[in-house]
Parts: C-alpha cells; sequence; structure tokens
C-alpha cells in the first residue's frame, strides 16, 4: 500500500487569451510523499495548484485523485475539493468566524459531522498546529503565523487524501515564518501527502522526497533534492537556485 | 396673552391631536416596516442574482433596478396604485398596494446596498470556501453574506429611515398615515405650524430612534479586532 497513487496529473495545460500558463504538466503523487514545487513568480506553480483541485478550469489534460478522474465533466467538483486540502499564501482564513469555527465549518456544512463531533476535532487540529489557546480568537486579533496555522488546521480537519500549500510563508514576516515551516515539518514527519509550492531552499531540502522546478509553464527539472541542489540537469535550475540560495 | 398660556394652549391642543396622529403613527410604522422588509427580501434575492450573473434574468433585474432609480416614488405609486385594478382588475387595498409600491421601491435601492456589500468580501475568501468543498450557495449562505449584511447594516438602516420617511406620500392614495391625519387636523384647524411640527417630531423620533438601533446593531454584530 505504500505505493499507492494519490494524485496522478497527466499532459495539464491551461491557457489563458494568448498566454499559456501550462504546457503540459505531468507528474504524480504517491501517499506520503512530499513534493516541492520551486520556480519564480509566474511560472504557472498557483495555477498547477488550482487546476488540481479545479477552482481554475484546465483546458486541457487528465488528473486523478486516487480512483477519480478530477477531469470529468461529470464529476462532482465539491466532492474532490473536500478530499484536497489547501493553504493559501494569504491564509484567506474566514472574518466573521473564531478560529475554531474557520476549522469546524467544513467538517460541519460539508461533512455533515455533529457539531460536537466536529469542535472535537477541530480542536484536535488546533492543538497539533499549537493553536488551541486561541481557539475563540477572531482571525483579525491573530498574527500572521497564527492566522497560518489556522489555516493549515483548517485544511487537516477535512482528513483530506493530500494538502496543497501556496507558497504558505511568502506573505509573513521573516520572524513569523519559522513557526508555519515547523508545524509543516512535524506534518511531514506525520506521514501527511502534501504537494508545496515554495521559495523556501532549507525547508525543501529538509522535507522534500522530490523537487520540481517549473519555469515558463513546464517542470523542467525534477528529482531529490541532493540531486536537485547538488547537480542541477537544466541550466534553468541552476541560474535559480544561485538567484534564491545567495 | 401670556406666554405660559400659550404654552398651556398648544399642549392643551397638541394633546387633543394626538389620539388621531398616533393612529396615523401606527399606519406610517407599519407600512414602513413592512415596505422596509419587502425590499430587503426582494433586495437580496435580486443582489445575490445579479452578483452569481444568471444570465437569463440579468437584463430585468438591470432593467428593473434603473428604472426605480430613475422614476420618482410617488410616479410609481400612482403608477401601480392606479394601474393595477385596471391592467390585471384586481382590487387591493389601498395600504396592500402602498406597501407593496414602496418595497419595490426600496428593495432596488437595498439590491444595490447588499450587492455592494457582497462585492466587498475578499476572492480569496470565496476562494477558501470552494477549495473546501462548499457549494456556491452554501458559500453565499455561510461566508459571504454574513459578513456581507455586517457590512451593510448602516447602510441598510439609513434605508430604512427613508422609507419611513417615504410613507408620507401614501397620503396621495388616501392612507391614512401620519402625514394625511395631520393634513385632516390642519383642514379643521387651521393651525398648520403647530400640527406638522408636531407631525414632523413624530417622524424624526422615529428616524432618532433607528439610528440608536443601528449604532446598537453595529456594535453587537461587530467583528471583533476587524477594522473597515
Amino acid at each position: 500500500m505504500e505505493d499507492e497513487t494519490v494524485l496522478k496529473v497527466n499532459g495539464l495545460h491551461k491557457r489563458y487569451d494568448s498566454l499559456e500558463v501550462l504546457k503540459g504538466i505531468s507528474f504524480e503523487l504517491k501517499k506520503g510523499e512530499k513534493v516541492v514545487i520551486m520556480g519564480r513568480s509566474g511560472a504557472g506553480k498557483s495555477t498547477l495548484l488550482r487546476c488540481i483541485n479545479r477552482l481554475i478550469e484546465p483546458d486541457a489534460g487528465e488528473i486523478h485523485l486516487g480512483d477519480t478522474r478530477v477531469t470529468a465533466t461529470e464529476t462532482d467538483v465539491t466532492k474532490i475539493r473536500r478530499r484536497i486540502g489547501m493553504v493559501f499564501q494569504h491564509f484567506e482564513l474566514f472574518s466573521h468566524l473564531t478560529a475554531l469555527d474557520n476549522v469546524t465549518i467544513g467538517p460541519i456544512k460539508v461533512l455533515n459531522l455533529p457539531k460536537e463531533k466536529a469542535v472535537e476535532l477541530g480542536l484536535k487540529y488546533l492543538d497539533k498546529v499549537g493553536m488551541k489557546d486561541k481557539a475563540h480568537s477572531f482571525p483579525a486579533e491573530l498574527s500572521g503565523g497564527e492566522k497560518q496555522r489556522v489555516g493549515i488546521a483548517r485544511a487537516l480537519a477535512m482528513n483530506p487524501d493530500l494538502v496543497m500549500f501556496d507558497e504558505p510563508t511568502s506573505a509573513l514576516d521573516p520572524l513569523l515564518v519559522g513557526e508555519v515551516l515547523d508545524t509543516m515539518k512535524e506534518l511531514a514527519r506525520e506521514g501527511l501527502t502534501m504537494l508545496i509550492v515554495t521559495h523556501e531552499v532549507d525547508f525543501a531540502k529538509e522535507v522534500a522526497d522530490r523537487i520540481m522546478i517549473m519555469n515558463d509553464g513546464e517542470i523542467v527539472d525534477e528529482g531529490p533534492p541532493s540531486l536537485i541542489f547538488s547537480d542541477p540537469k537544466h541550466e534553468f535550475t541552476r541560474r535559480f537556485l544561485q538567484r534564491t540560495l545567495s | 396673552m401670556g406666554i405660559i398660556e400659550s404654552i398651556l394652549d398648544t399642549l392643551s391642543f397638541f394633546y387633543e391631536c394626538l389620539p388621531t396622529l398616533l393612529d396615523g403613527l401606527q399606519i406610517t410604522i407599519i407600512s414602513s416596516v413592512a415596505s422596509f422588509f419587502l425590499g430587503l427580501l426582494v433586495g437580496s434575492i435580486v443582489a445575490v442574482l445579479r452578483v452569481e450573473k444568471v444570465k437569463f434574468l440579468s437584463p430585468f433585474l438591470t432593467a428593473y433596478v434603473e428604472i426605480v432609480r430613475g422614476t420618482p416614488l410617488l410616479v410609481q405609486l400612482l403608477f401601480l396604485f392606479y394601474g393595477i385594478p385596471i391592467v390585471f382588475g384586481l382590487q387591493m387595498p389601498p395600504l396592500a398596494v402602498g406597501i407593496f409600491s414602496i418595497g419595490l421601491c426600496t428593495g432596488a435601492y437595498q439590491s444595490e446596498i447588499i450587492r455592494t456589500g457582497i462585492q466587498s468580501i475578499s476572492k480569496g475568501q470565496i476562494e477558501a470556501s470552494q477549495a473546501l468543498g462548499m457549494t456556491r450557495w452554501k458559500t453565499m449562505q455561510f461566508i459571504i453574506l454574513p459578513q456581507a449584511l455586517r457590512i451593510v447594516v448602516p447602510t441598510l438602516i439609513n434605508e430604512y429611515i427613508t422609507v419611513t420617511k417615504d410613507t408620507s406620500m401614501l397620503m396621495v392614495v388616501s392612507i391614512p398615515e401620519l402625514t394625511r391625519r395631520g393634513s385632516w387636523i390642519v383642514y379643521r384647524t387651521f393651525k398648520p405650524f403647530q400640527v406638522f411640527g408636531l407631525v414632523g417630531a413624530m417622524y424624526f423620533a422615529l428616524a432618532y430612534a433607528s439610528s440608536r438601533v443601528s449604532k446598537y446593531i453595529e456594535k453587537r454584530y461587530q467583528i471583533k479586532g476587524l477594522i473597515r
């Protein structure tokens, strides 16, 4: 069962008018695998994540989540989305709800869990991200790092097959980046399947099973961190890493 | 006649007027509350349908809002009051027609107020809600509307105050609301200064109470820590 494929993306294309954002992306994600996507802004990383849960409709290509064909027109997207957690660059917590309500609204309204059960679950995940003390605070009362940890708990509470992270630390104060990365490392150790877009090189080195370098809508380089960082195949990767590391 | 006597005289005149005016005030309140909530219902539906861009409806909804905004309420009122019986052969109680007219009118304004509120909710939160697997309707119900309505409460209550004052136009279709009863008394007593002064004070009291309620609701439902 270790080799169970969670996500399979095949020949994914997306175009906005004359701009081709994704030019045939293919990759697989196995259960428990952590894949980091790097690349400069505009490379199509965010678009790729949003195509996977069809927040953006891809033009061509196939996506499978387990046995379900995500891209089939008859597929109920809401059923797909509840199985894919998503953590956003700008947190996107619901500002009228407390931290706890942010975490429980999905289980209650989407998974139809009874309220007490959802609260129990919500507190468990808030505890996991170290936010149980602030369960009753509103987003506007939290720091960026705290918001993002609630955002992570919100994604986890749906018990998803995988969690996608879209630059989860890019909008944070440098001082607050650590707490969010530590939370993510902890989740990685516990075997969560993760697809992470980030610019944090050290984090990628430590956590990733595989790194994919994207440029201009294509995956230009792919491999385990040791290989990518020590011996980048592609000229672009070399230049990209040089700039990011310095 | 001394000042004291004249004040006492006026007060006793006011006292005589009170029963008639209070009956009118009751109709004013009933018609303003009823048309406001009719407008809230219509306005919410129209706003949601316009934001969701329901294709086949949107030209009609736009026409509704534009026509209401572009014509005087008094004309709308007279048009419906005399039009409904002629076109539909329907005899409706005047008060019902009045509430219906003002309700439709304020509905158009309220739809624009609510639409602005809905559109002020960030795209990101909507995306986050969809990413959880919520349908568009659930997103509207649990994420967008609870925030949008909080934002527009002060503006909506302002609209309610406008509606209260607009019900004075119902006098032209012979509904015995506050202003009309005031003019009855004036015909009898020839004291327009005192009577309309009192009538005005009554409208003011209603408006002022509403704006206090608005402040209270704003405070009560304020999202902690959030500054807009």
